[in-house]
């Protein structure tokens, strides 16, 4: 499923995927906060931005605009209640946003993420941040797990006509299952990571602070600057 | 790694030895009743038994993971508790449920988990990922995520983490469980190749006829006990069916012979 949704991370080499992680979010957050400033042209220039950019690191145009249909109905309503041009500037700052998401999305990984949040939690507290790290990989790699797992439950359910219950007492008979199965798992995945010698005394994320993010952070505030002073 | 590094004594052959093992849950029931057996450097042994005979919990002794109700597990001679880390370095637990020990989020991702723990460089940790990619054949799937691999895949993916914390010995928990033909052919070629590599391999399985080519030695548990531990030819002779096994060796000459009611 993952090939259907911009929003997922997509290996590549270009110069985005090759940013340290720390300058892209900062990145983001900046551009994010731009995207709600600026006005109906800075926000075409944005989105155009936003492709080239997305072209430079390998991802296409076509990928890119997948993740705005989802959008289209929000953009409708708003048009129908708001009016054409207060609708636009909607329609394009929710645009820039899910553009910018996706950018932001397919070039960082979960890893990057795990990282950059152990990373800004290090300072409060150096060993809440490693079991941080632990757990945002753990809920990334559960999830699918999750999923998969409460299909296999509905589908054995359904096989044996479930359907014909009410509700809530289908609702927990599902729970009860999917719990029990997904706590059987849970103590193998204990196991595991002890096992494999888990420990708080890891080896840490390497960051590498260079020219390039540097520049990435500066284009960043030049766009923020530009959105405050000319909205 | 040396013994000195592990801060694990040296013993040239024996690498595993278990004394009397009793493990009791608690609600009374006694899954280890007395085990007693050795390992060898570079042995194969298939551990055989019934669902519910004691291989998992036996082989959740050998790297401390549980604590015995009495009797001793070593490693390299020194009792396993006195320093369950060294020994997780060295011998690797690759369970049943391949799925919930993948914690990485990418294949490449998940094989540096363990080398992590051990606290090496970052380069150190890219040579090992590769070289475990490289002899588990995932190197074209080193980006993939782990949800994508096939059952067999994901199982190999289990020994690729085992393998980067070069571990010495490494013990299976139902290889070959919810396989397909071609993912049991994988995996054993990848059991064979570690053999041959020198590794020292457990295999806990109760699907004898997979293995018994292969394996150096046969232990068959039943009831939380050892009732035989010898070579494959003198284990599978008469009466495996009593401890729920089939035996490879029943002769099928028609079609008739291949129903396991027979």
């Amino acid at each position: 499923m993952a090939h259907l949704t911009p929003f997922v991370y997509r290996p590549g080499s270009g110069f985005l995927h090759a940013l340290d992680p720390r300058a892209r979010f900062l990145a983001f957050a900046l551009l994010s906060a731009a995207c709600f400033l600026l006005g109906t042209i800075g926000n075409c220039l944005f989105i155009a931005a936003i492709l080239v950019l997305g072209r430079l690191s390998g991802l296409s145009a076509k990928d890119s605009v997948r993740g705005i249909l989802p959008l289209i109905p929000v953009i409708v309503v708003v048009i129908l209640f708001q009016g054409v041009s207060i609708g636009i500037l909607f329609c394009l700052k929710l645009c820039s946003i899910a553009l910018l998401t996706a950018l932001f999305m397919s070039t960082t990984s979960v890893t990057d993420i795990r990282n950059v949040v152990s990373w800004g939690s290090r300072p409060f507290s150096p060993i809440r941040a490693l079991d941080l790290d632990l757990l945002v990989a753990l809920l990334f790699s559960w999830l699918p797990i999750i999923f998969e797992r409460s299909e296999r439950v509905r589908a054995a359910q359904s096989a044996r006509c479930i359907e014909r219950r009410n509700p809530l007492r289908r609702a927990a008979v599902f729970t009860r299952v999917l719990l029990a199965s997904l706590l059987r798992s849970a103590g193998t995945t204990a196991s595991a990571l002890e096992s494999r010698a888990y420990c708080r005394d890891r080896t840490l994320p390497v960051f590498t602070w260079g020219l390039s993010e540097s520049i990435a952070l500066g284009a960043s505030l030049a766009v923020l600057s530009a959105a405050l002073v000319f909205p | 790694m040396t013994a000195q590094d592990t801060g694990i004594g040296s013993c040239p052959a024996e690498i595993i030895r278990v004394e009397d093992l009793v493990h009791v849950f608690g609600n009374g029931t006694r899954a280890l009743d007395g085990v007693s057996f050795s390992v060898n450097e570079g042995e194969f042994i298939l551990v055989a038994g019934r669902n519910g005979s004691g291989k998992t919990v036996l082989m959740q002794h050998l790297n401390g993971l549980l604590r015995p109700t009495s009797g001793r597990v070593f490693y390299r001679g020194v009792p396993v508790e006195r320093d369950t880390l060294a020994v997780r370095r060295r011998l690797g637990l690759v369970f049943q449920e391949a799925e919930s020990q993948i914690v990485g989020e990418t294949v490449a991702a998940d094989i540096a988990f363990g080398p992590e723990n051990l606290k090496l460089s970052r380069e150190e940790i890219a040579v090992r990922v590769a070289e475990a990619l490289g002899s588990c054949g995932l190197s074209a799937l080193a980006d993939a995520r782990p949800s994508e691999l096939s059952g067999g895949e994901r199982r190999r993916l289990a020994i690729a983490g085992v393998l980067a914390m070069r571990a010495e010995t490494i013990v299976l928990d139902e290889p070959f469980a919810n396989l397909d033909f071609p993912s049991v052919v994988m995996v054993l070629r990848e059991l064979v190749a570690l053999k041959a590599a020198g590794k020292t391999i457990l295999v806990l399985t109760h699907e004898i006829e997979k293995l018994a080519a292969h394996a150096t030695r046969i232990i068959i548990m039943s009831e939380g006990r050892i009732v035989r531990d010898a070579t494959p030819e003198d284990a599978l002779t008469e009466g495996l069916e009593a401890y729920g096994l089939r035996n490879p060796f029943k002769p099928r000459l028609s079609l008739g012979d291949l129903s396991w009611l027979t």
